[in-house]
């Protein structure tokens, strides 16, 4: 008995060196931080003595007030959802073309990839600080210089402030998914697209019908991530504007961020809590639900499915033999 | 294979065991990289936290020394940090405090101090930290009233806090480009000027030239060599002091405005990046010298009368009364729309500004570099980049943190434009029409308190009032001031040796911080924690230029005039004013205070 309860220390002492500390940092860092968020929302703090008492639903109440009233949240909400949506119609899509450029290694296709990696590998605080340079410093000196023609500022006209931000935002998505998407590509069969070839199979026909369907989970998994943090990114706004943001620019993770940085005290956090649980409470369900539904009708999973039916009557071939 | 395995898994187990245990050890003893004194069993440990930033602490290690040499029973450990004052509060809520005194990076501490978890210093104030014949701490403090209704609790009960450092903000310039350039308002060569100059000690000459007078001695202090063109004297009536040559009335102000401008320079540089941070002091100084003391007191206390010139409430000429019920109406006074129209007028106005201002990647270190660069406008290579620009926003410890410029300066051969061989001044904000202050105004930002923690046996408590009293004394004081320049606010005792190792800037904020017949340094971050209104509404602290723009393209809340009047115009953006604070925000604001008093 000894024997075994000395063994199974040793086996799991390892197990247990490794996951104590992550563990430690998860059961506060996100449980107990979380936990006291939704404390918060039904609670009020004390200007003075920071003491809380709950109030139950009254910051619901103040949530929709400031919903229907506030003029700067409406405009967030609104454009954090253009954010997700122009992101996802107009990189996802090319997104996966220079990934799969990359991965079938066709012309300059290394350089490519060298080329969108770099924001992933430099600070990006120094990428913002380039791009801002560039686009206030060096792309007006440019044209004022060539073309003899002034330029609006892309960062503080109106126009295009929001534009720009959302410009950066898809950049700087593409050094990450040139990881992670050629990666899975990879994993597709090299005698599938070997045989699709020799069926003559074109690179469109073969990105469309064997390589996205054969990398579907990781791109569910990109969309799903993307969905659920539709209201907490705070995108590059921060960055490039720290908390004087012109209000075309806000989204809903910055305002929340603003308002908890530049609040005397910390009396409005119960209703920034509130708000966090009511977006997340819209947005948990379209999260779950997209999953499911791409899940569920994802050619991989059918293509799982058909395989493990096949593999079950073969199972059920052999017995009856 | 098995046995193998085991042994590998023993072994990483070992050494990640021992990595976890080492690195518990290091930080514990270390403190995270921090450098621990070691603890002496047979003395009394008085810890200090003190928040480290800009304004140098070697006048506490002195301190520290001297205190410890004196009271040889007592070990004083210093933790320095750059812990925000919030934290520092948390930290004195909790049952043991970690420190007996806590120096903050502001004066944020009213939780703290109406919660009974620091103690009450109102006993040290009549003691007299340099002996019997030096002045008492209530004495020294500079601005005693502003700092008592800081330090007491909600109802005016007990001094929790002391002012431990003081920082401004205003318009930089080089005084000694300004006079080669000749924007300075020069002495004029009259009688009236020479017998002046003659009643104040000070000989002359007339330059045949010029026609402008040139200083040769004094019998008094004044800050001119032999051999400087004499400025004009400003305020305090007296030449060779920290404010000659300014321009005294608004219009003059433009007039130079227009000058430099047509010089090829620009006015202005800032960083938007931390807006409203840097140019809103500026904007801050114009309001409440138009304001005067007693506008000032209805505008912050949301309490008085003023007469709306504007019409804004009905009738042009009303006498409108604000009450905290009605505070709302502060923000229409006609004075912010002069302010924001003032603004537009000068540093928000394309004609004066330099560009990169307005970029979101400049930031205060970018903007100190390209004032301090603007002497390479003629260079051949670098002039193409150069935009010359005359006035920075910036904080009083600029200097202080731009040193790695000067020396590059220097490096590069400018050795006359090194740290501290520039005359570096903030130009006040000049008379303008219809003002009733009668002082130059200043704001002080980030104006830092200090506090004891009242969770401590009587005899801690009473060696924690001891050390802020020793360190009270005037060569701690003084050594502070000649470490950064920036003058603490407390009354010293400069001497002239003393005043010779400040930098031309360093003497000019000690002469500016001393003259306060003629400057109102307005500690406004000081200023706001004392007013419920302000701290138990929830009102945004960003205050007073925040404005709401509710339809057109430009729709949305500015928080800061610089980022607002780049899209709108004067009206639009006092208009957003009344939106943003309406009657009904207000009533919001309103009842929270309500609620904490019922």
């Amino acid at each position: 008995m000894k024997k075994v309860i000395k063994q199974t220390t040793k086996k799991y002492l390892f197990v247990w060196s490794v996951l104590i500390y992550p563990t430690i940092l998860f059961l506060i860092f996100y449980v107990g931080v979380n936990l006291n968020s939704f404390a918060l929302a039904f609670q009020k703090i004390d200007a003075v003595t920071s003491v809380r008492t709950w109030i139950w639903f009254d910051n619901f109440k103040l949530f929709f007030k400031m919903l229907a009233e506030d003029l700067q949240l409406q405009r967030s909400v609104i454009n954090s959802l253009k954010t997700y949506i122009l992101c996802f119609v107009i990189s996802f899509p090319l997104m996966i073309l220079f990934s799969f450029y990359v991965y079938k290694n066709f012309f300059l296709s290394k350089v490519f990839r060298l080329v969108l990696m770099v924001p992933a590998v430099v600070s990006s605080f120094i990428m913002g600080l380039l791009f801002q340079k560039f686009v206030q410093v060096g792309m007006p000196a440019f044209f004022l210089q060539y073309f003899d023609k002034e330029i609006p500022n892309f960062m503080r006209d109106s126009r295009y402030t929001f534009g720009t931000t959302i410009f950066y935002a898809i950049w700087i998505s593409f050094s990450s998914s040139i990881l992670l998407i050629p990666n899975a590509m990879k994993e597709v069969p090299e005698e599938v697209i070997e045989s699709a070839e020799l069926d003559g199979v074109g690179f469109f026909k073969e990105l469309w019908f064997m390589t996205i369907p054969l990398i579907s989970p990781t791109l569910t998994t990109l969309i799903v991530v993307g969905i659920s943090g539709i209201f907490s990114n705070v995108g590059p706004v921060h960055m490039f504007y720290m908390y004087s943001a012109y209000p075309e620019v806000y989204n809903v993770g910055y305002y929340i961020l603003v308002k908890t940085m530049t609040e005397s005290t910390y009396t409005l956090y119960p209703q920034l809590a509130t708000m966090g649980i009511m977006f997340t409470l819209v947005l948990a369900p379209v999260t779950i639900a997209v999953k499911v539904i791409l899940e569920k009708y994802s050619p991989f999973e059918e293509r799982k499915k058909k395989n493990n039916s096949k593999a079950v009557m073969r199972v059920r071939r052999n017995e009856a033999k | 294979m098995k046995n193998f395995r085991s042994k590998i898994c023993k072994l990483m187990s070992l050494m990640l065991v021992s990595l976890m245990l080492a690195a518990v050890t290091v930080f514990s003893v270390s403190g995270c990289g921090k450098v621990v004194e070691e603890i002496d069993s047979n003395k009394t440990q008085l810890y200090i936290e003190y928040y480290s930033g800009g304004l140098g602490s070697s006048w506490l290690d002195a301190a520290e020394a001297d205190f410890e040499a004196k009271y040889n029973d007592i070990q004083v450990i210093i933790t320095k940090t750059d812990k925000a004052t919030s934290m520092q509060v948390q930290d004195l809520q909790s049952q043991k405090p970690s420190a007996q005194i806590y120096y903050g990076v502001d004066s944020i501490y009213y939780q703290a101090i109406n919660n009974g978890d620091v103690a009450d210093l109102t006993d040290i104030l009549d003691r007299k930290p340099d002996g019997d014949t030096g002045l008492t701490v209530k004495e020294k403090i500079l601005d005693f009233d502003l700092w008592s209704r800081a330090g007491s609790k909600i109802n005016s009960e007990g001094i929790y806090m002391l002012p431990h450092s003081d920082s401004f903000f205003g318009q930089v310039f080089d005084y000694d480009t300004f006079v080669e350039n000749g924007w300075i308002e020069f002495a004029a060569n009259t009688e009236q000027v020479k017998n002046e100059l003659t009643a104040q000690g000070i000989t002359f000459e007339v330059d045949a030239i010029t026609d402008r007078l040139i200083f040769k001695s004094s019998t008094n202090v004044t800050n001119y060599e032999d051999g400087d063109y004499i400025a004009a004297c400003g305020k305090d009536l007296k030449y060779g002091t920290y404010d000659d040559g300014q321009p005294q009335t608004w219009a003059e102000y433009m007039a130079l405005l227009e000058t430099i401008k047509n010089s090829g320079w620009k006015g202005f540089i800032w960083t938007k990046k931390y807006s409203p941070f840097y140019s809103q002091p500026v904007s801050a100084a114009m309001l409440y010298q138009l304001l005067g003391e007693d506008g000032l007191k209805t505008y912050k206390k949301f309490n008085g009368s003023f007469v709306d010139t504007l019409g804004t409430f009905g009738e042009v000429g009303a006498t409108i009364t604000v009450t905290p019920e009605t505070g709302y109406k502060v923000y229409q006074m006609p004075e912010v729309k002069q302010t924001i129209q003032y603004a537009k007028d000068t540093y928000m106005n394309s004609a004066y500004y330099n560009e990169d201002s307005l970029n979101t990647d400049t930031d205060h270190k970018a903007a100190q570099n390209k004032f301090l660069l603007s002497y390479k406008k003629d260079d051949p290579e670098e002039g193409k980049f150069i935009k010359p620009t005359a006035f920075l926003f910036e904080g009083s410890w600029w200097e202080n943190e731009a040193k790695p410029t000067f020396q590059m300066i220097a490096e590069e051969g400018q050795v006359g434009r090194g740290y501290g061989e520039r005359d570096y001044r903030y130009m006040f904000i000049p008379k303008m029409p219809g003002q009733k202050g009668t002082q130059y105004y200043i704001i002080g930002q980030g104006c830092g308190g200090m506090v004891v923690s009242s969770k401590q046996s009587a005899e801690l408590l009473k060696i924690s009032k001891d050390f802020i009293v020793f360190s009270l004394q005037d060569k701690y004081l003084k050594m502070a001031q000649l470490d950064t320049g920036v003058p603490k606010p407390y009354k010293t005792n400069m001497t002239e040796e003393d005043y010779k190792k400040l930098t031309p800037f360093g003497r000019f904020l000690s002469e500016m911080v001393n003259d306060t017949k003629n400057v109102r340094i307005y500690r406004d971050s000081v200023e706001f924690y004392t007013e419920p209104m302000n701290y138990l509404s929830g009102k945004p602290d960003n205050g007073t230029f925040v404005t709401k723009v509710t339809s057109g393209a430009n729709a949305g809340v500015y928080t800061a005039l610089d980022t607002g009047l780049e899209r709108l115009t004067v009206d639009e953006f006092f208009n957003g004013i009344a939106e943003n604070y309406s009657p009904e925000a207000w009533a919001g604001y309103y009842n929270l205070v309500r609620e904490y008093y019922e």
